[in-house]
């Protein structure tokens, strides 16, 4: 049988249970988690199997689906994530409203998801992407926020116009190759300016998705009001759909040596299209990183920290190059395992105190001391600090950038990383640390499912900290599949050192050294046994004298980073968002304006009918 | 193990107890000289030493929890794991640097930092979080410059390699890149007033603002690893600086004196200026080092 | 001048001072002292640490909290409300470590003997190991102090923080009896809480 159909078959049947036992909340739950293991077992099972033949898949000439190891590594992420995500929303939807749809719209999403991930042309990827959307959509409609409705509505009005742009590309190109398919894109029917024009259009349909600067104006909105759990989803593993199918079509379809024709610069070595991706990138990673340290919402803060990590994505696609897209391959891994954890890290804290600001919170290392680990593990990871699998993202990314010469991009990327740092602390300083509030004395450990939900990444990040060729492996399998046209290997990869022609690391022997330093200095530290260590109360600090109570606010979380909101006061009102929303304003006045033509008075509607009629008859007659 | 392994662990070994050695050496020079110029005796020379044996003979330790337990010893092992990849010469005490480049060293050595504001973090005190919060703030701050100085060096020596950019300022001062890149230079040696957190920009462990800051909460044991790893990141610290921009060493020896002339700038910079406050710290660093390293790194490229 | 008795040591203290040369020497020649004035007293501080004395080269400087201070200066006379703050910030100082009275007010009330609001004798509330006299005693004399609390703790004969820690319901009790409303603010009366 084929495998392809044999996954479908398993989805859809997860799906079909999902709906039929709607109100039956274990057997649903189970049937679900169930068909997404399996299917998941499958793809690993064949993971690598194929990814020489390729083994595809048609439908009347007009449907192709292909099973390759490009594809089996996003749909892994997804199915990873999916299951993850289902397993923490076992506890975290538990009698809340919308708990019932929500895991149908769900599989929808995840169903639509793989589809558009196997598909090999642009009539079912397209499907395949607007079921996302909906399915996603639906999801977000599922919570309990208040605000809910305007965001949802917010953030499908803006993946429709991307859809559209898309969907206006894809008859574009149908219009001139006459074939859906990825494999039949043929750059010598196109002139220079209509694949211009057809790269900015495609760009934007997935850049939207991908929340890049511009066009990020749905994502903290959308990221903060969804059910958290979903959330991890979205941001963990759905913003990445955009990123694959930017891959797919930039590299996949319309090939190096096309978009070279629109424009090519012999300095940077590359197009100016890719150049502009990068500098988006860059800008991206770096105001989302900015918005992210100065957010009080630890929600709002994650949602900006993501928009700031596709960034870092978009930047490799614009490299184009080996190394490059190798880091966003990696980075798509990484971030997935991070934002993950983090995000249902941040949902069973808000499951458990309903708290969602950071001053809100605090101390809770004693009550969450599993979500504690995983969110150490995950900001380590989130900062790309060395002995983790974060750095090997940063590492290939910036050598990346260099090896093409953008130094500039460089020094920017490498101050937004340091700005992760400033924004990763806070959300372990200022949820776990500090002085725990009164009223979360008896805060309960998380739930059993989230916390397995959320160790599971954790270990792949330490795993991915010590073996990131492991990962390499396969990623340089696949870019040699998706026919990109020029190829030189630009980063060696021998056991677990990593050479390029500007730098070396050695992940293996770095984190070793970490370890062992890391256990002698233990020793050496408890050598000295005389003294007596004191475990002390919370109160009992330096208030220079002071007598505190539980009741004095002693925690520093408000305007954390104030200092540099204050310095950069007079920037930061500038923000595409507010631009939106002031543009958003004047379309609303403008439409009550056009409202009143509806006066209810029939006589005015004869009169509008009646012009209407004339200036048609005059457009027509003359 | 091989003998080749076997003395590199040795040499690895007696450096790392060299740096502290030497880290409190200069910081007890220092404190002589700040004493000279405010006409005064200044502390002798062993009291870094004395400080430290008296904190270890503590009789008491007290702790919040576990992260204040382990944050200085994560603090020591980044540190010493930054330690063990700068070169501090040729031969074996080239250390491990060919495990990683630029970007590693740059990245690793936030390991400590990391740790430090964990276990401050767990001591719930609000002066530490403050200092914390302040210390990232002006690392956020003096990044920009160092990040524009280093890539400018790696466009310029087409490499990240420590040592490669060391065998390119071969042959005389002239060559060194803190006088053959002029711009880059200056960059840098602005970027490391921040990055030794001396006078002017000292705002994270101000005693008299935010009670001395990180360390609020450390005594006995605690302060006396923070004081060890304080004097060997210093050495890390300048070390990596004399490496990148003046020239390396051929010889330890040679070394240890150009990492005591480059202590001496900061040092004398903070005599003369006063504390700067927070929002100038950061708009300082980001206006004019930043401008000079854009020009720097624009004539590298170009 | 009432007659309390003040407490002994008990004779088993000496496994809690079992100081070895080494750290005997550096616990004397490293005391970082918590920088606190309380009365007028502190103003003998300025010049005893700026460059006409300079207490630096005698291995002394201050530091801004309790967690790392070997010793508490009580700089003169100490009002019921400022007791408060010293009580808590000794208690938070790690062992060992050293109090030294500063002043005639410390020793006896000095001229403050027939005030309604300051303490009279200081080591009723926490123990002192050195007394300096004076109103006020000038840098020299504090000087002499430092010197001689150094040779105290050369001949392990500085044990007020082990007597405190012996005595400690004895203290606790003088405490509350001049702090009425010792636990009404807050105050605990365990040691490390
Ligand atoms: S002893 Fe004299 S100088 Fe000192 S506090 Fe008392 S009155 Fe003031």
């Amino acid at each position: 049988m084929n495998v392809l159909r044999t996954i479908a078959l398993i989805l859809s049947l997860g799906f079909l249970s999902s709906i039929l036992f709607y109100k039956i909340r274990e057997l649903r739950n189970l049937s679900i988690i169930a068909s997404l293991s399996v299917a998941l077992g499958f793809v690993i099972k064949f993971f690598g199997i194929y990814t020489g033949i390729k083994r595809a898949f048609s439908y009347k000439d007009l449907f192709y689906f292909k099973f390759d190891a490009f594809s089996n590594f996003f749909v892994v992420l997804i199915l990873g994530v999916g299951l993850l995500a289902i397993l923490a929303s076992w506890n975290y939807m538990k009698e809340k409203k919308g708990e019932t749809f929500f895991y149908v719209f769900f599989m929808l999403t995840i169903l639509g998801m793989v589809g558009l991930v196997y598909s090999r042309d642009m009539l079912s990827f397209f499907i395949g992407w607007e079921v996302m959307t909906m399915g996603s959509f639906l999801v977000i409609l599922q919570s309990n926020e208040k605000d809910r409705f305007k965001f949802a509505l917010r953030y499908f009005i803006i993946s429709l116009i991307g859809a559209y742009s898309l969907l206006w590309s894809m008859f574009i190109i149908y219009n001139k190759v006459h074939s859906f398919k990825f494999s039949a894109f043929n750059s010598s029917v196109f002139t220079k300016g209509e694949l211009t024009t057809l790269l900015i259009t495609i760009s934007i349909g997935f850049l939207i998705k991908a929340a890049i600067m511009p066009f990020h104006t749905w994502a903290s909105g959308a990221y903060s009001r969804s059910p958290l759990t979903f959330t991890a989803f979205f941001s963990g593993a759905m913003s990445k759909m955009g990123i694959y199918g930017l891959f797919i079509f930039l590299y996949g379809s319309i090939g190096l040596s096309a978009i070279y024709k629109t424009g090519y610069n012999e300095f940077f070595q590359t197009s100016y299209f890719q150049y502009t991706l990068v500098w988006l990138g860059v800008i991206t990673a770096f105001l989302g990183t900015l918005r992210a340290i100065l957010s009080e919402d630890i929600r709002v803060m994650l949602a900006y920290s993501s928009v700031g990590q596709l960034g870092y994505m978009l930047i490799g696609i614009g490299l184009g190059s080996t190394l490059g897209l190798t880091a966003t391959l990696f980075h798509v891994v990484t971030h997935g395992l991070f934002k993950t954890s983090l995000f249902i890290v941040v949902a069973a804290i808000i499951h458990r105190t309903g708290k969602t600001k950071f001053h809100e919170l605090g101390g809770l290392i004693n009550n969450m001391p599993i979500a504690f680990i995983a969110t150490l593990i995950s900001i380590i990871t989130l900062a790309g600090i060395p002995p983790l699998g974060g750095f090997a993202t940063k590492w290939l990314l910036y050598e990346a950038m260099i090896e093409k010469r953008m130094f500039f991009a460089t020094a920017i990327t490498m101050l937004a990383s340091i700005g992760a740092f400033l924004y990763a602390y806070r959300l372990i300083q200022n949820l776990f640390l500090g002085q725990r509030k009164l009223e979360h004395d008896d805060v309960k450990p998380a739930p059993l499912t989230m916390q397995i939900a959320m160790l599971i990444p954790a270990l792949g990040m330490v795993f991915l900290g010590f073996f990131p060729n492991l990962l390499i492996k396969y990623t340089n399998l696949f870019i040699e599949l998706i026919n990109i046209d020029f190829f030189k290997l630009g980063v060696k990869v021998t056991d677990t050192a990593f050479t390029n022609s500007y730098g070396y690391w050695n992940a293996f022997y770095l984190g070793s050294a970490v370890v062992i330093i890391f256990i002698v200095s233990t020793i050496y530290y408890n050598l000295q046994r005389r003294a007596k260590i004191y475990k002390i109360g919370q109160l009992d600090i330096y208030t220079a004298g002071e007598y505190v109570t539980r009741e004095t606010p002693l925690n520093y979380s408000f305007n954390f980073y104030g200092f540099i909101f204050d310095s950069l006061k007079p920037a930061i009102k500038y923000s595409v968002t507010n631009f939106i929303t002031r543009i958003s304003k004047e379309f609303i006045a403008l439409s009550d304006f056009v409202r009143r033509i509806y006066t209810g008075n029939g006589q005015h509607y004869a009169i509008f009918t009646m012009i209407f009629t004339i200036i048609t008859l005059i457009y027509f007659l003359s | 193990m091989s003998t080749d392994s076997m003395y590199r662990l040795l040499v690895t070994i007696a450096v790392i107890l060299g740096s502290i050695i030497y880290g409190f050496f200069i910081n007890s020079l220092a404190r002589r000289i700040t004493a000279r110029v405010q006409n005064r005796m200044g502390p002798p020379l062993k009291q870094p030493f004395i400080d430290v044996i008296k904190l270890y003979s503590k009789r008491t330790f007290v702790t919040h929890g576990i992260m204040q337990t382990l944050g200085p010893i994560l603090m020591l092992t980044g540190i010493i794991s930054t330690l063990i990849l700068i070169p501090y010469g040729k031969g074996y005490l080239t250390l491990y640097s060919s495990n990683g480049d630029l970007i590693t060293i740059l990245y690793i050595m936030t390991f400590g930092q990391l740790a430090m504001a964990l276990a401050v973090g767990q001591a719930g005190n609000p002066y530490g979080t403050i200092g914390v919060a302040r210390g990232l703030t002006r690392m956020f701050g003096y990044e920009l410059p160092l990040i524009l100085a280093l890539i400018s060096l790696i466009a310029l020596n087409h490499s990240a390699d420590v040592n490669v950019i060391i065998a390119n300022q071969h042959g005389g001062i002239a060559n060194w890149n803190a006088f053959r890149h002029p711009f880059v230079g200056i960059t840098a040696l602005l970027a490391m007033l921040g990055m030794m957190s001396y006078q002017p920009f000292d705002n994270a462990s101000a005693p008299a603002e935010v009670a001395s800051g990180p360390i609020t909460e450390f005594g006995g044991k605690f302060m006396a690893i923070m004081m060890t790893t304080n004097a060997m990141f210093v050495v890390a610290k300048l070390a990596l600086l004399v490496d990148l921009f003046f020239g390396g060493a051929s010889n330890i020896f040679i070394l240890a004196l150009k990492i005591f002339l480059l202590y001496l700038y900061p040092l004398f910079v903070g005599l003369v200026f006063p504390r700067f406050a927070m929002e100038d710290t950061f708009l300082f660093f980001w206006k004019w080092p930043t401008l000079i390293g854009f020009i720097g790194l624009a004539i590298a490229i170009f | 001048m009432d007659d309390l008795k003040r407490p002994t040591l008990d004779s088993d203290f000496t496994c809690d001072m079992a100081f070895n040369k080494i750290t005997k020497w550096a616990q004397k020649n490293s005391l970082w002292l918590l920088a606190y004035g309380t009365g007028c007293g502190a103003i003998e501080l300025s010049p005893t640490m700026t460059s006409r004395y300079d207490w630096s080269r005698l291995g002394i400087r201050g530091s801004a909290t309790p967690r790392q201070a070997d010793l508490l200066l009580i700089t003169g006379y100490l009002s019921t409300k400022t007791l408060k703050r010293v009580i808590r910030s000794y208690e938070q100082m790690q062992d060992p470590k050293y109090v030294i009275g500063f002043g005639s007010c410390t020793i006896n009330g000095g001229m403050y003997y027939d005030s309604y609001n300051t303490i009279k004798q200081l080591d009723l509330y926490i123990p002192v190991d050195v007394y300096i006299n004076g109103c006020m005693p000038r840098p020299e004399a504090v000087l002499s102090g430092l010197a001689y609390l150094k040779d105290k703790i050369g001949d392990k004969k500085a044990d007020g923080w082990i007597k405190y820690k012996q005595n400690f319901e004895w203290y606790r009790e003088n405490q509350k009896k001049i702090l009425k409303s010792f636990n009404g603010d807050n105050m605990p009366d365990k040691y490390n809480w």
